[in-house]
């Protein structure tokens, strides 16, 4: 019950879009893709839908390569979004639903509920093209979850909209998760796919970096922060403990990398003995630290 | 199978409910229905008859004139008014009416003078209605002022009919039934064209569409390629059968209404016929639609649109500049060997088939051809689409079609 992609390559002439990448998302999780622009996300989606064929490597979804009956399983958001503008939100929305193998009763009973929950309602019988921006990314949405998908890819689905219609778009990205849907979505907002994942899988020029759960990933970084305040503001002490860097923080505190060997307990030992202590917390490093660090901040 | 369907009936409902689609088919409707019906709208139904205002300064035409003119039943009727006045005020009579004039003047019958004339083209044309029977009545008044009884003089200037027939294989047609039968050629050329080339503008008008809104990718993510192709084309195809049938009932009401106001018999289709215009509409239909849905494919703004496909829209429609030499010798060099061109075929091979004879094995010959280059184009086609579908940005060069051929 879980996709797996193994050792996949995708070239476009001398272009190496995607090499060697291999990751795995078990069923019913939620998986963030994360990496800068061009780092092969999308390539890796689209050889996900087998809208593009890997060079090399293999994809398989509950242990058998994705065929096109399998597929019809799956729903897809591109990210460049694309709607027949001339068309019926509610009957294209069916359309849609019906490709993916749904009966046109079915399918109109899906598109329904989804409309409902993504306050869309007022809009059903208009042309997509009449549709802000915004309400198109909502419609495009529904047609990637209304076949009640075995398992969802999302490229970047939360782009471009307003605050007020973000938190609608992750309301609806919960209840699909919460009805049993396996999720592969792409984001660049590291909070949101904090709040939203359960796995994380991070490229970097096309090849995968990072991937694992968000708590082992997050362990694996193998340092915490420590924030920390002294009465005094004398900070020197620090200087005993090699490789860690330090950085003001509000308040007078300062925020302190704790690097792989070195104790926070130490730290805060070595406080005390030097002065009055009015603040210590010890803290994972966020995965927008994680991100930085593996991608270099010029990416990010 | 079921997304072909669901792709073949959205292209079809799509379109059918368009305000474009019906505008188009109602223009085609009103077209094809006044080009063959010009000929009988023009004569406003029965055609007028010819005016004509006599004046016989001889004193001994008028009447018999009148009684031969009445007696000989052409195509047009005549009506016979009795004139005087001098030429002047009679011509300019004659303008002011657009009637026609007929001077009668001299000595009777050895040396007479006759003028005939008219504002009209046509009533200039139709002339011989009335000077034919008064060349006969004053040919036979000098025969009988040389002793020649007026029945005998008259029997000898009884003129000759000549009847003309096109010799064909199982039959002859007079030459009215040959006009009868270009009517009906015009409109299964006419029909042919309109199916292959103007639908297969609307495969390629909905591939580029798809393309550019970018619905293309989430089509791909459902559908197969092969698929989304073959579904356009079936229902574009399917509509291009019923803007068929509209346009049919059109030209066949024009072409009804032509054939008898000519008084010529209207022509008839035989099964073979009937089944070689089906195979080459089938045929043309997907050598077209299929390189067009290719090309459509290629493209991804709309600005690109027109440099790629007009080339392609003109070589499509060469085959309607070269109607005329066909039309004028159906079984002539020129005509054969652009018959056996498949891009000609369809349109070549009607006009040779409804107007001569051709062997049964050039017309079987020639569906081959274009049978097989239509397999190929449209094989060639269908990995251009698959490979080009989801590239953007790029203008398709030569090359880059080369290249997506290679890679579908």
């Amino acid at each position: 019950m879980t996709l797996e992609v193994r050792n996949v390559y995708k070239s476009f002439g001398s272009v190496r879009a995607v090499q060697d990448v291999s990751f795995t998302v078990p069923a019913g999780r939620v998986c963030g893709l994360l990496g800068s622009n061009g780092a092969g996300k999308t390539t890796t989606m689209r050889m996900i839908m087998r809208i593009l064929l890997p060079d090399q490597g293999e994809i398989r979804w509950q242990g058998q390569p994705v065929t096109d009956a399998v597929r019809a399983g799956f729903g897809y958001l591109p990210e460049e979004r694309g709607l027949y503008p001339k068309m019926q939100v509610r009957e294209q929305l069916i359309y849609f639903t019906q490709l993916k193998g749904l009966s046109r009763g079915d399918a109109a009973r899906q598109v329904d509920t989804w409309i409902q929950r993504l306050q869309l309602g007022e809009y059903a019988q208009r042309r997509a093209e009449q549709l802000s921006k915004g309400n198109q990314q909502k419609v495009q949405f529904i047609a990637a979850a209304a076949s009640r998908p075995a398992l969802c890819i999302l490229d970047e689905p939360f782009t471009g909209l307003d605050p007020v219609n973000t938190l609608v778009m992750e309301e609806a990205f919960r209840t699909l998760a919460a009805e049993g849907t396996t999720i592969l979505f792409s984001s660049h907002n590291m909070d949101q796919v904090e709040a939203l994942c359960d796995d994380v899988v991070l490229l970097h020029r096309s090849k995968v970096v990072l991937a694992g759960t968000l708590r082992d990933v997050k362990r694996a970084a193998r340092r915490q922060t420590v924030r920390l305040r002294i009465e005094s503001g004398d900070y020197s002490f620090l200087r005993e403990f090699p490789g860690i860097r330090t950085r003001a923080a509000s308040g007078g505190a300062i925020e302190i990398t704790v690097p792989e060997g070195v104790d926070p307990n130490r730290i805060l030992q070595r406080a005390l003995q030097a002065d009055t202590v009015t603040e210590y917390s010890l803290g994972e490093p966020s995965l927008r630290e994680i991100y930085i660090e593996k991608v270099g901040g010029a990416d990010a | 199978m079921r997304n072909l369907w669901l792709v073949t009936r959205r292209e079809f409902l799509t379109r059918i409910r368009s305000g474009a689609f019906i505008t188009s088919t109602v223009l085609m409707m009103v077209t094809l229905f006044a080009v063959t019906a010009i000929p009988y709208l023009m004569e406003g139904g029965t055609p007028k008859p010819l005016v004509v205002t006599v004046v016989d300064r001889t004193g001994r035409l008028l009447e018999p004139l009148r009684e031969a003119v009445a007696a000989n039943q052409g195509s047009r009727g005549v009506e016979i008014r009795a004139g005087e006045g001098d030429d002047e005020e009679l011509i300019a009579e004659a303008r002011a009416d657009e009637t026609a004039l007929l001077i009668i003047e001299g000595n009777y019958p050895g040396d007479l003078r006759a003028r005939f004339l008219a504002s009209s083209v046509r009533d200039l044309g139709d002339s011989g209605l009335v000077t034919g029977p008064l060349e006969e009545l004053v040919r036979a008044a000098r025969l009988a002022e040389r002793g020649l009884p007026v029945e005998v003089a008259r029997e000898v200037m009884e003129p000759l009919t000549v009847e003309e027939l096109q010799l064909t294989a199982d039959e002859e047609r007079t030459s009215d039934q040959f006009a009868g039968m270009i009517f009906l050629v015009m409109g299964a050329i006419v029909s042919v064209y309109l199916i292959t080339v103007m639908n297969s503008q609307f495969v390629f008008q909905g591939v580029l569409e798809e393309k550019v809104s970018r619905v293309v990718e989430v089509m791909a993510a459902a559908v197969r390629p092969a698929e989304m192709m073959a579904g356009k084309i079936l229902g574009l195809g399917l509509l291009g059968v019923v803007q068929y049938l509209a346009v049919m009932v059109a030209w066949v009401a024009g072409n009804a209404l032509t054939t008898s106001a000519l008084g010529v018999p209207s022509g008839s289709i035989t099964p073979g016929v009937a089944l070689l215009i089906m195979l080459f509409i089938v045929l043309g239909y997907a050598l077209n639609s299929s390189v067009l849905a290719a090309l459509g494919a290629t493209i991804s703004r709309m600005e690109d649109s027109q440099t790629v496909v007009t080339p392609v829209l003109l070589l499509m429609m060469l085959p309607m500049f070269l109607i005329a030499p066909v039309f004028s010798d159906p079984s002539g060099p020129l005509a054969t060997v652009l018959s056996f061109v498949p891009i000609w075929t369809p349109i070549t091979m009607l006009i040779r088939v409804m107007l001569s004879d051709v062997p049964m094995a050039q017309v079987v010959t020639s569906v081959v051809l274009l049978a097989a280059t239509t397999a190929i184009l449209a094989w060639a086609s269908g990995r251009i689409y698959r490979a080009a579908l989801l590239t953007f940005g790029t203008r398709p060069s030569l090359k880059q079609l080369w290249q997506y051929l290679k890679a579908g």
